[in-house]
């Protein structure tokens, strides 16, 4: 054994001989893995938005035209604008609500608390579509259900809202990130010691002292970590801008590089350059976002031992606070549902009135099971579903295993390379592998649902890998280390040891993955033909092409669909935690 | 005796952000077979390195390593990987899989990989291992339900298992309390002498490494300054790190006056001391004395003995069996223990008597190059290497 042993590495001296060839080969094929899901599509994106021709031509040749006729047009920079009113508006409200909120449900002794939580688990299977569809029912000038009292009991042509301006695009999607910040601002509060806090009011300083010089600025960097987070996904958002704001002529990035590519001929140029664009600002956004995070580990020292929460005794505002989160859950989960669902079983929308109940009928339904591109998306949805998740936390797994534990050269590259993919808006990635379809048209995934699936595993590995990462570095290295001590291989530690224990980590991150790959709408717009459709693109299509009430049934279908995982993975994590006590 | 373990020059560097950590600098050992060897020394001398280098958890830099005949690190710088090393470790925090329930995480190391044995053989192994450790009976117990206690043992039935050629424990008692550490202590001792295997312990208390080595390595900063049996260590010390480090010792320095065969006499702003004497000493030459308060009589009246000198109580500490006290001689603090029967109180002038056997003369460099040390060794100083101690 020994003599086969020295036999390994005699070939190479210095450096390189201090590598197992495991690791090359595992990190040499995980790099290119990496980089071909990553690199190639945004280089290939730069290489087109410096190209005088789309991809189906011929020819061309290196041009800085498509910058400059994207940046001599006036509605570059409305799109801007629009952008960054959209982004920091509904960020800043959405951060109002969820601070709030959290604040509340961890601080507070209002009652209700844990509804908040239930809340936030059920709306995570609400699709973005959907929602905005729901407050176009609600909004609507003429037969929002908001504007009745204008429209029925005043008798005006219309009412005072309406869904499609920069405000509602703003309020509605601050309204949809407040779930998503209320749990990470949670997990904020909880890593904090309260002692810190104890130890602000033993010195005189009284609630809002404390609240202003201990408790935010110890929050803060990890608040920021959040708001760059929320912001990049805000920005790159194609499904709310869509339906809310597309109708009114207001456009975001993702709303003007679908635009440019529905029409014909294609205007590749200005969706590249655009997508470009773009792209760099989220590399910016994430740059900043790796950085706060890096100081946020440095104050890794605020992590208290035994969680105490000190709560505040609200007195006579308790039951207001109960009552904003109920208030909360009706307009996140009631509200939706019910106008969607009555959506669904009218022909032509009509506000809720006797007559419009006596006309409901599932006529909608009836007609989408008749389709056939229904069936297509269902299978292609499940089957996104069933591959999607799996795949992307086992290379996740994979992935943080080299990057945290082995002493690999170029695991640092890795772990950048598995991030970069959230810099880029979904529909820019889309796009991306759009043209990387033309390029490789000889491998025949261009018009299947595989080329899908590959998308999102590129693209979910940047928040596959975020879990796994913190996951394995809480686990003991000691525990690995015995299994190799044990006489037993890499891979079987690996399979029996490191991923065994990650298992709950594994769940939360597929149901994660689950759940935004089963909604996810933007990545496969560019890239869906007839046979690959999901039914998400479905639901848009019936949508876009006014037939309301078809889109709210798919919608319907799919919602039911992602609350049936989210149920199934609770009970799953719950039976798993009980088991191991 | 065949040996077991052959450690040469082993060389290890850490690259940190800082630079490189030069952890362990060339470590030479022999460990015999059946034989208990500890790897003793203050946190960060590369104890835990040189251990994991054996085991194959880290990648020696340079130097050749055996265990056995098997050649696991050459010089040229092939290595066997970790799990082929015939080897069984315990850990410091343990490592019971928290997934798998008592049974499974010994029968691990022998029903998977190559070393996997048929199924009723594992078990007969397994349920051996157990009552080896005393833990008959809570086979299908989960892992996470066991005591402090017990999962030691666990650890140490799993390391047991395969039958290893040398057994690895790294600091195994340091996270158990006080009379539970006790308890395993000998528990460990009697066990590995039953079992007559081959031990490398590493431990930063010389009381552990006292009572169970055949042989103790006395590490710092990377390398081993001493090697030698418990009482050879404890009785000889080659250097002022060794004497302090192992057990509490009285420092005195001074000057080698004169040299009468077997005895030099050393003055010392304390008095004129006489030592055994050491060949790499001369007349003129600086050198220290290291006195053990164990070896120190404290009497009222002046006493017949090679040394004596004479000082104050300056406190007392009463330890049960006996009183601590610290005697100012000449400005410096010298530790004795005096009988618990006899009272003795601050201020008290007494007599202290060396014998001459007693008294090691360290020679300069171990004497005086190493005081700028931190870390472990400056909490057991003795009363009179720094009187700021005390
Ligand atoms: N993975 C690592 N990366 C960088 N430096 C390290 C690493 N592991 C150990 N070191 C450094 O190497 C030196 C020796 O470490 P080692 O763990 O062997 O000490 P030790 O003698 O076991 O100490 P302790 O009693 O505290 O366990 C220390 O200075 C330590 O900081
Ligand atoms: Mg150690």
């Amino acid at each position: 054994m020994a003599t086969a042993a020295q036999t390994v590495r005699r070939f190479a001296p210095g450096r390189l001989a201090n590598l197992e060839p495991q690791y090359v080969i595992l990190v040499g094929g995980l790099g290119l893995i990496l980089a071909l899901l990553v690199l190639a599509p945004l280089a290939i994106l730069l290489f087109y938005s410096l190209w005088s021709v789309g991809p189906v031509d011929d020819g061309g040749s290196f041009t800085l035209e498509n910058y400059r006729k994207t940046f001599l047009a006036g509605s570059t920079y409305r799109l801007l604008f629009n952008t960054a009113v959209f982004g920091i508006g509904s960020v800043a409200l959405g951060l109002v609500f969820g601070v709030s909120l959290a604040w509340v449900v961890e601080r507070t002794n209002a009652p209700f608390r844990n509804f908040a939580f239930v809340v936030a688990i059920i709306t995570a299977g609400i699709p973005p579509l959907l929602y905005a569809m729901a407050w176009v029912f609600l909004l609507n000038e003429r037969t929002g259900v908001f504007n009745i009292p204008f429209t029925q009991w005043l008798g005006w042509n219309k009412g005072i809202f309406s869904p499609y301006t920069l405000g509602t695009l703003v309020v509605v999607e601050a309204f949809r990130l407040t779930p998503t910040i209320f749990l990470m601002v949670v997990g904020l509060f909880r890593s904090m010691d309260p002692a810190l806090e104890e130890a602000a009011a033993t010195s005189g300083a009284d609630m809002r002292t404390t609240v202003r010089r201990v408790t935010l600025p110890v929050m803060l960097p990890g608040l920021l970590g959040v708001i760059i987070f929320v912001g990049t996904a805000t920005i790159g958002l194609f499904e709310l801008p869509a339906i809310l704001g597309m109708p009114g002529g207001i456009h975001v990035f993702a709303t003007r590089i679908y635009l440019a590519m529905d029409t014909t001929p294609r205007d590749y140029g200005l969706a590249t350059s655009l997508g470009t664009v773009a792209a760099l600002i989220g590399i910016v956004g994430i740059y900043y976002y790796h950085r706060v995070t890096r100081v946020q580990q440095k104050f890794a020292t605020i992590t208290g031992k035994g969680y105490r929460p000190r709560r505040i005794d609200l007195g006579r505002f308790r039951k207001w606070a109960g009552a904003a989160i109920i208030f909360y859950f009706f307009l996140m989960v009631v509200l939706p549902s019910v106008v969607l669902i009555y959506a669904s079983t009218q022909p032509f929308f009509k506000p809720p009135s006797i007559s419009a109940f006596e006309n409901a009928n599932l006529d909608a339904y009836r007609e989408i099971f008749g389709q056939e591109g229904f069936w297509i998306g269902l299978r292609n949805s499940l089957t996104l579903i069933a591959t999607v998740p799996i795949a992307t936390m086992l290379v996740s797994a994979i992935v943080s295993w080299v990057v945290v534990r082995s002493k690999a050269r170029g695991r640092g590259l890795l772990d950048t390379l598995a991030f970069i993919p959230f810099t880029a808006p979904s529909i820019v990635f889309g796009l991306a592998f759009l043209l990387i379809a033309f390029w490789i048209d000889w491998i025949p995934v261009y018009g299947t649902i595989w080329l899908i699936v590959i998308v999102h595993v590129a693209r979910f590995l940047a928040y596959g890998t975020r879990a796994t990462n913190g996951a394995m570095f809480q686990l003991h290295k000691e525990l690995e280390e015995a299994g190799s001590v044990s006489g037993v291989g890499w891979l079987t530690v690996f399979r029996q040891i490191t991923l065994r224990l990650l298992v709950p980590s594994l769940i939360a991150g597929w149901l994660w993955v689950a759940i935004h790959s089963g909604r996810e709408l933007s990545m496969a717009l560019l890239l869906s033909t007839r046979d690959s459709q999901i039914l998400s693109l479905v639901a848009w299509g019936a949508w876009e092409n006014g037939r309301s009430s078809e889109a709210a049934a798919v919608g319907m279908i799919l919602m039911v669909m992602m609350t049936v995982i989210v149920i199934l993975a609770r009970i799953v994590t719950v039976r798993l935690t009980r088991e191991h006590g | 005796m065949a040996v077991a373990v052959r450690v040469e020059g082993l060389e290890k560097r850490y690259a940190t952000d800082e630079g490189a950590v030069n952890a362990v600098r060339g470590v030479s050992f022999e460990v015999e077979d059946g034989e208990f060897f500890t790897l003793l020394g203050p946190s960060g001398c590369g104890k835990s390195t040189t251990l994991r280098c054996i085991a194959g958890l880290e990648k020696a830099d340079g130097g050749e390593i055996a265990i056995g005949d098997m050649v696991v690190v050459s010089q040229s710088g092939a290595q066997v990987p970790a799990h082929q090393r015939p080897i069984g470790m315990v850990f410091q925090s343990y490592a019971i899989w928290p997934h798998m329930d008592v049974f499974d995480n010994v029968a691990f190391p022998i029903s998977r990989g190559k070393g996997k044995l048929p199924k009723a053989e594992v078990r007969e192994r397994v349920l051996e291992a157990l009552s080896l450790v005393r833990l008959d009976g809570l086979e299908r117990r989960p892992a996470p339900q066991l005591s402090g206690g017990q999962q030691q043992r666990l650890a140490l039935a799993r390391a047991l298992v395969r039958q290893p050629k040398a057994l690895l424990l790294d600091e195994p008692l340091s996270n158990l309390d006080a009379k539970l550490r006790d308890d395993m202590r000998v528990e460990l001792k009697t066990l590995t002498e039953r079992l007559n295997i081959t031990t490398l312990f590493v431990t930063h208390d010389q009381l552990e490494a006292l009572t169970l080595s055949d042989k103790i390595a006395v590490m710092r900063d990377g390398l081993i300054v001493q090697l030698g049996g418990p009482k050879d260590i404890y009785d000889d010390p080659n250097s002022r790190f060794t004497a302090e480090f192992i057990g509490t010792t009285n420092l005195l320095e001074g000057t080698v006056a004169s040299r009468d065969g077997d005895v030099m006499r050393v003055e010392t702003p304390q008095g004129t001391l006489v030592c055994a004497a050491l060949d790499s000493l001369g007349p003129g030459d600086r050198a220290a004395i290291a006195v053990r308060p164990a070896n120190i009589g404290v009497s009222a009246e002046p006493p017949n003995a090679d040394n004596v000198l004479e000082g104050s109580i300056e406190t007392v500490v009463f330890l049960g069996d006996s009183h601590d006290c610290r005697v100012d001689v000449g400005g410096e603090l010298i530790r004795a223990f005096v009988h618990a029967s006899r009272s003795v109180e601050r201020g008290d002038k007494v007599y202290l008597a060396m014998s001459a056997a007693d008294c090691r003369l360290l020679p300069p460099e171990a004497a005086f190059v190493e005081r700028e040390d931190g870390g472990g060794a400056s909490l057991r100083l003795g009363a009179g290497a720094s009187p700021a101690v005390a």
